[in-house]
Formats: C-alpha cells, sequence, structure tokens
C-alpha cells in the first residue's frame, strides 16, 4: 500500500500542508525555524515559543526597565469627558493605539478623528457582529476581518479576539497584538471605582519605602483608607480567580475581567465569593479589613494588564 | 508521470508529513488545556502563599512569583505536556517508514494485527489508534483552516468569490490531507502498539506512562471539536 507509485502527486501535496502548517502554527516547528535560523545566522524569524499559548490576549513586553517607566505611553484619559462628549473608552483606546502605541499597524483608511472612529467602531460592531471584530477591521482592515468574523461564526465560536485572531491570514500578526492591546486598554478604561464610600488615597503606585519592613520596593497597586466593614464591589464583570488568605496580603480576592485585565483586592476583613465565581461590575466581593500585612483598615486595590501591574489612577478616576 | 516519480520518494516525504499533522493535533488540544493548567498553577500558588505565610522566614516568598510568572509557568508545562506528547505519539512516524513498508502490503499482517488487539488486548493497544487518529483528524482540521485564512487574501481580486473561493479549497485540503495522510497514522499507531505489546506478552498495562501523557490531550482535542460543532465555545 505505501508503496505504490500511484497518488504520489496527492501524498505529496498534504505532506507540503502538513510541514507548512506545523513549521507556521506550532511551538516545535517555531524551534525547527529557529534552529535553521541560528544555523544560517538568520534574524529569529519565529513567535516566542511560549507566547503559542497566549489565547489572544495582549502581554505587556518584557522590559529591563522599571513598572513606572513601562507605563508612560499609557498616558490617560480624561475618562469623564470622553463620556460626556459620547466618546466610548473603546474609541480612545483603539486612537491611542493607533496613533501613539502602534502606529504602524493600523488600516491606512481607518478614520484618525476621535469622534468619527467612535461612530466607526459602533457601526462596525453592529455589522460584524462584535466589538472585538470592529476593533480588528481599524488595524487590519474591514475586509480582513470581516473574513475573520465570517469563518469565527462558521466554526460556531463567539466572535472574540482570541477566536478571530486564530482566523486571521499569515501576515497580520502586528495587526492582530494592536487590537488585543486596544481591547485591553478599553477594559481597563472602564473600569469602576471598588468602593461606593468616600476614601481616602494613603499610598500611591511605585517605588517606596515599606510602612512595616523599610525596605524599598515597588507598591503594585495604589492603598484607599476605608472603615473596616466597607463594601468592596468588583470593578467590572469577570470571573473570581483567587479567593484566599495569608498573613501577607490578607483575605485576597482576584477577578479575571479577560482581555488581559485583571484586578485585586487585598487585606479585606471577609470575602464574598469564591474561586470560579462569575461576578458583574458593581457585585459585592469583600469587606474591607486591616486583615494581613498592614497598618491599618485599607483596601490595597491593584490592577494588572497584560500580567503586569500598573497604576490604577491611569485608568480610572478613583 | 509526476505522481509516480513522487510516489517512488514516498519514503523521504510521508513520514515528515505524518509527523507534522500529528504535531498539529497536538498543539491544538495542548492550547485548549493551557487554560485549565493556568487554573492549577493560580490554586497551587494561593495554597502554596498561604503556607508560606505561616512563618516570618518564610513570608517573603509570598509575592516571590508574580502573576506573570505564573502565566510563564502554565505555558511552560503546557509546552513540555505538547512536547511529550510529540515524543509518544508524532516522533515514531518518523521512523516508520523502513520498518513497516514490507508489512503493510499484507493483508495477512493487518489480519494478525486485529486478531492479536481481539484477542490479547493491551492499554496501548486499545487506546493508541485512537488517540493517534483523534490528533491526526483534528490536525486535518486545523491545517485546513490556515489554508482557508492564509488563501484568502490572495484571492481578493475573485471579491464575492473569495470567501467561498478560499473555503472550498480548504475543505479539498482537509479531505486530501484525512484520505492521504490521517488514516496512516492511526494504522501506523497500532502497528507500533502491537509490536510494543508483543515485547512484553500478558502485561495489559504496557505503555500506561505514554498513555497517560497523551490521553488528557485527546479528551481535550475530542472536546473542543465537539463544543464546536455544538455551538459552545
Amino acid at each position: 500500500m505505501f508503496t505504490r507509485q500511484r497518488g504520489g502527486l496527492f501524498d505529496a501535496l498534504a505532506t507540503a500542508l502538513c510541514v507548512w502548517a506545523g513549521l507556521f502554527q506550532t511551538p516545535v516547528g517555531a524551534l525547527a525555524r529557529s534552529a535553521k535560523a541560528a544555523f544560517f545566522r538568520e534574524p529569529l524569524p519565529a513567535r516566542p515559543l511560549l507566547a503559542y499559548y497566549s489565547g489572544g490576549t495582549w502581554e505587556a513586553p518584557v522590559v529591563k526597565a522599571n513598572a513606572q517607566d513601562w507605563q508612560v505611553p499609557f498616558l490617560p484619559l480624561e475618562g469623564p469627558v470622553l463620556a460626556s462628549e459620547g466618546i466610548s473608552p473603546l474609541a480612545r483606546a483603539v486612537q491611542l493605539v493607533g496613533t501613539q502605541l502602534m502606529p504602524a499597524q493600523r488600516e491606512n483608511g481607518a478614520p484618525r478623528d476621535l469622534r468619527a472612529l467612535s461612530g466607526a467602531l459602533e457601526k462596525a460592531s453592529s455589522d460584524l457582529g462584535s466589538e472585538d471584530a470592529a476593533v480588528l477591521s481599524v488595524f487590519a482592515g474591514v475586509d480582513v476581518a470581516r473574513f475573520a468574523a465570517e469563518r469565527v461564526r462558521a466554526d460556531g465560536k463567539a466572535l472574540a479576539m482570541e477566536n478571530l485572531l486564530a482566523r486571521l491570514p499569515p501576515g497580520h500578526e502586528g495587526q492582530g497584538d494592536a487590537a488585543s492591546l486596544s481591547l485591553t486598554l478599553a477594559t481597563a478604561y472602564a473600569l469602576r471605582s471598588p468602593l461606593a464610600a468616600p476614601f481616602r488615597l494613603t499610598s500611591g503606585f511605585g517605588e517606596r519605602q515599606h510602612p512595616l519592613t523599610g525596605k524599598r520596593q515597588l507598591h503594585t497597586g495604589v492603598d484607599l483608607a476605608v472603615p473596616e466593614g466597607t463594601v468592596v464591589r468588583a470593578a467590572k464583570d469577570g470571573v473570581v480567580t483567587r479567593a484566599s488568605y495569608d498573613r501577607l496580603n490578607g483575605h485576597l480576592v482576584i477577578v479575571d475581567h479577560g482581555r488581559g485585565v485583571t484586578t485585586a483586592y487585598c487585606h479585606n476583613a471577609r470575602l464574598e465569593v469564591t474561586v470560579g465565581q462569575h461576578v458583574r461590575a458593581g457585585d459585592r466581593i469583600a469587606e474591607s479589613g486591616s486583615t494581613g500585612r498592614s497598618t491599618g483598615p485599607h483596601l490595597h486595590y491593584q490592577l494588572e494588564l497584560g500580567q503586569r501591574p500598573v497604576n490604577p489612577l491611569f485608568f480610572q478616576s478613583l | 508521470m509526476p505522481s509516480k516519480g513522487l510516489g517512488l520518494l514516498r519514503g523521504f516525504y510521508v513520514p515528515l508529513g505524518l509527523f507534522a499533522l500529528i504535531a498539529v493535533g497536538v498543539h491544538g488540544a495542548a492550547d485548549v488545556l493551557d487554560d485549565y493548567v493556568l487554573r492549577g498553577v493560580e490554586r497551587l500558588d494561593a495554597w502554596l502563599d498561604t503556607f508560606w505565610a505561616m512563618n516570618s522566614f518564610t513570608e517573603s516568598w509570598v509575592d516571590a512569583v508574580s502573576s506573570l510568572q505564573r502565566t510563564w509557568i502554565a505555558r511552560a508545562v503546557a509546552f513540555a505536556w505538547e512536547i511529550a506528547a510529540d515524543l509518544v505519539v508524532a516522533l515514531p512516524c518518523l521512523n516508520y517508514f523502513e520498518e513497516e513498508r514490507a508489512d503493510l502490503r499484507s493483508p495477512f499482517r493487518w489480519g494478525a494485527l486485529l486478531s492479536r488487539l481481539n484477542q490479547k488486548p493491551t492499554l496501548t493497544r486499545l487506546t493508541r489508534p485512537f488517540i493517534a487518529g483523534i490528533f491526526a483528524g483534528t490536525g486535518a482540521w486545523t491545517i485546513s483552516r490556515a489554508v482557508e485564512s492564509a488563501l484568502y487574501p490572495q484571492l481578493s481580486a475573485l471579491e464575492e468569490f473569495a470567501a467561498p473561493t478560499a473555503h472550498t479549497v480548504s475543505l479539498i485540503s482537509f479531505a486530501l490531507v484525512l484520505g492521504s495522510l490521517a488514516w496512516r497514522c492511526a494504522a501506523l499507531a497500532l502497528m507500533h502498539a502491537d509490536s510494543a505489546s508483543e515485547k512484553r506478552p500478558g502485561f495489559f498495562a504496557a505503555g500506561v506512562w505514554g498513555t497517560a501523557v497523551v490521553l488528557p490531550l485527546a479528551v481535550a482535542a475530542i472536546a473542543d471539536l465537539l463544543l464546536r460543532f455544538g455551538g459552545g465555545n
């Protein structure tokens, strides 16, 4: 059966397809391409091996500079102003990415004006079936986004960025990254305050001398002083990925909002959610307190984008 | 004529195709499982944090692993799992031609294989062909989707016919890969399982470790496929 000579063309074609897909769609293929590049002293062509599992959410670049330097491009935002002018956080995020952070990835025909962009995104969301596809159309072009959306729909999957990126033609990886980053920023811009009651900012984000240990270290969130028992609410819809206690963070909740955005709430007196629970924006998740390594009742509120802590004040007015 | 010439060279390229096909299927499954691995790592980290915080000597380790590092660990586990599965299922494909070519021509060989599967079932004989078949089938599907996505922009001149044309070509490539290579993966896996089982006669659990590595991935691949056609995510 294997030695008969007929059908060789079909076998060769099938093999070519498999080898092509194996080389460009798997980490093993990336290893092979990297080995070839190293042998011929060419620039490395492949994505980092572990990026093959990224799931379509934007990831912070690995940088040696400290976290504050890294945040400079995210200069924000005037949230309330945007809302009053009818400009969505999504449009602001797309504008920021398309003009300042990754301008080369923006499709030439995409509107430059913020208000026009806002309207175009709304229309594209309705035409293409999702916000994610609309954002993709700004960077990869309407035709490519429409094609990806149609194929994802035919696959029976949701029109989420992860699924859309899996259906992008090769060579659009940069546009895919820009679209993912836009969604991440838009999600962060749409976060609500975790506290409804009045509070006082007692320690900001950044390098500081720890009040108990005396060591200089990065304070990865903001401390908001509130009376014990104040209700802590989810900043946005999401899934609880951690609800635990330890002697440093006290009673701690982490909520994954999707699109590479997570928020953490530490030093609570009591938790009201469990791991895996879906929460809506504004849902009660805990009562604040002073558990763990804490000098008084407060909420340590932390925001991470692409698995890196960033200053929440850049994205929401607390 | 070219087909005949290529048929003569089959021994050089078909093993590569089989390996790549399985590798694509395995990666699809690992990509499904990596989210679950991440959840496991998060739970383990939460448990360890509680443990480290119990005494002052270890409490500084509580924040030692950032969420970036936890994600990295989860992905590294998924990658290691994928490579291990490739070693168990895909790598043997590279070696098949030399040792199996003559045997595969013989219907007696197939009869003997199936008879031993029936009379002396072992874990590997029962599972490996199905697992290889699953990876080959899901791999063929992934490849057809990649063909469609790659072809579409090249066909823009066809305007409204571009998408249906790309889709049709992708279906043809799916059928081509299934008909040419996918079934060979399953057949070959049965032969390898048979020879491994014959080396340890009477030992049902022969190859249990390899099966333990690849079975969860195969289940994930099937579950992903069922969810897809069932309209889920």
